[in-house]
């Protein structure tokens, strides 16, 4: 096959040109060809560069107000986040939070998990759901001037909430 | 485990045995899980993944897991048996190609395996022949509980696990679905579906996954997003989609088998006979050969072939395999020989 352009050189170089999930034309060159129509830098984009592209219109006017924000934890700055378009630790959900949510709520139509917990943080987050539950039940009975009963739940938070303070284990390995 | 016992059977995935086993090949499901007490890979030095890798491997060995996983270290393999793991779906092209202490843990049917130190700590994944969700998930979230309760999972009330690329986190799960098309690949309608999959915020990829082309009428489904919804309801989602398409590729091999009856047989036997016969084949020719043959058999067109040889070519007809079997690097032109050899041998004795 040769090429599209100069009709004279044998193609090398196919390319299928996707835009919106469209698919245009398959377009064939030559190398020399394609290097003037600087196709041949397009098809070695990597991954990290797309995405990196695909994250400036969202986040692009957050990089002045985050240029200083660096995470204490694994040291990644939020510009280093911007070109890699990887986190560096678990922390940088947390750090980059304000940088980070628009993009996310872009990719997937959402900022909330829906699916699976780990048993083990299951059991917090119950906990945690169980001590509303009873503030809420406690404010109630206090409306109520149900005194009796409510001294009761103050009890029963008091005691929940003793519990959540027992120490956890310690972090290790962190840098 | 090794890797030269390996190369002389394929994972159960490859059995043919599954639902829909006729145009779907596999079903696979991955999940990313992070530790929250280690950096990243994205940032990790040299020390911190040997920490990491040694932490995760004395972790799972004394955990016990069931189905029992053999570990595999990546660091000191040669570069050929860290291909035949690609090739035979178990790590990533960028595992095998990366630097550093990485390895996968794998157990003896192929099904379910863990990837150490790719993009994410841990990359888990279940494969299945055919149209298997709900019971790959079944083993791969059986797994998955078992490896939270060995290690401490990077993980938010919000946000879910978390993962080093933004686009996995969530449930931190994939799913491919491989799929063969040929006569919608044949009539030009494959385009159609893909935008009707894109436009449900789904995609469809080559053989080998990202940045692949669609090779020999081979596609995988996958979903896009991985943040907002359950996996049970993922995968309902895909098993909305899939059947669509089973049924669109079903009512073209009808029609084409109408239509173009004649011209559809010599396809598949020019395809047959070429192989049968052939004495140096690329593996481009081999994949769009096999492809048509793979069409054959499940049109009822060729009768004594079993799918299962024709999946089992696929993988072991890849360059690794070959220069696996034959005990010897084999350069381009060698492999092309070896390959026709290979194939003449699997479909001698069975004649049409």
């Amino acid at each position: 096959m040769l090429c599209e352009r100069c009709q004279k050189k044998p193609a090398t170089i196919h390319m299928t040109e996707i835009v919106n999930h469209n698919v245009n034309q398959d377009i064939h060159l030559c190398a020399e060809c394609a290097q003037k129509e600087g196709m041949a830098a397009k098809s070695q984009f990597s991954l990290a560069e797309l995405l990196s592209g695909f994250m400036e219109p969202i986040i692009g006017k957050m990089v002045k107000e985050m240029s200083d924000v660096k995470c204490p934890h694994c040291g990644m700055s939020y510009l280093l986040f911007k070109t890699k378009a990887r986190f560096g630790c678990a922390e940088d959900y947390e750090v980059f939070r304000k940088g980070v949510e628009p993009l996310i709520e872009k990719m997937h139509g959402s900022l909330y998990h829906k699916g699976k917990v780990p048993t083990k943080i299951n059991t917090e987050m119950s906990k945690e759901r169980e001590l509303r539950d009873l503030q809420h039940q406690l404010e109630e009975l206090v409306k109520q001037e149900k005194f009796e009963e409510a001294v009761k739940v103050r009890d029963k938070i008091k005691a929940l909430r003793q519990k959540a303070k027992e120490p956890k284990p310690p972090k290790n390995g962190k840098t | 485990m090794k890797i030269d016992n390996l190369v002389n059977g394929v994972g159960e995935w490859l059995k043919g045995d599954g639902p829909e086993s006729g145009i779907v090949i596999s079903s696979r499901i991955r999940l990313a899980r992070n530790l929250h007490n280690f950096p990243f890979l994205t940032i990790a030095d040299d020390k911190q993944r040997e920490a990491i890798e040694e932490f995760v491997r004395t972790q799972l060995e004394s955990a016990k897991l069931k189905p029992v996983m053999h570990y595999l270290p990546l660091k000191g393999m040669t570069a050929l048996d860290r291909q035949v793991l690609v090739e035979r779906h178990l790590i990533s092209k960028d595992l095998a190609q990366s630097d550093g202490t990485r390895g996968l843990f794998v157990d003896e049917t192929e099904s379910l395996s863990i990837m150490v130190n790719e993009e994410d700590h841990l990359r888990i994944q279940s494969l299945k022949s055919g149209l298997q969700l709900h019971q790959g998930w079944e083993e791969i979230n059986a797994l998955d509980d078992q490896l939270e309760k060995a290690l401490p999972y990077a993980f938010s009330a919000q946000f879910g696990y978390l993962t080093a690329c933004p686009t996995n986190v969530g449930t931190g799960m994939r799913i491919s679905v491989m799929m063969h098309l040929p006569a919608l690949t044949m009539i030009k309608q494959v385009d159609k579906v893909f935008h009707a999959i894109a436009r449900i915020k789904f995609m469809v990829r080559g053989l080998y996954g990202e940045g692949s082309q669609a090779a020999g009428e081979f596609y995988q489904v996958s979903n896009q997003i991985s943040l907002g919804k359950s996996e049970k309801d993922i995968i309902n989602e895909i098993y909305n989609i899939i059947p669509e398409i089973i049924k669109y590729e079903q009512t073209w091999r009808k029609k084409l088998m109408v239509d173009a009856h004649k011209k559809l047989e010599d396809r598949i036997f020019r395809a047959l006979g070429a192989l049968r016969y052939a004495q140096s084949i690329s593996s481009d020719e081999a994949m769009e050969m096999l492809s048509a043959i793979r069409m054959g058999i499940t049109m009822d067109i060729i009768k004594d072939i079993p799918l299962q040889t024709v999946n089992e070519i696929f993988i072991s007809t890849q360059p690794a395999h070959l220069q696996k079997m034959e005990k010897k690097t084999l350069n381009m032109a060698e492999r092309d020989i070896a390959r026709a050899a290979f194939i003449r041998k699997k479909l001698a004795g069975t004649a049409s």
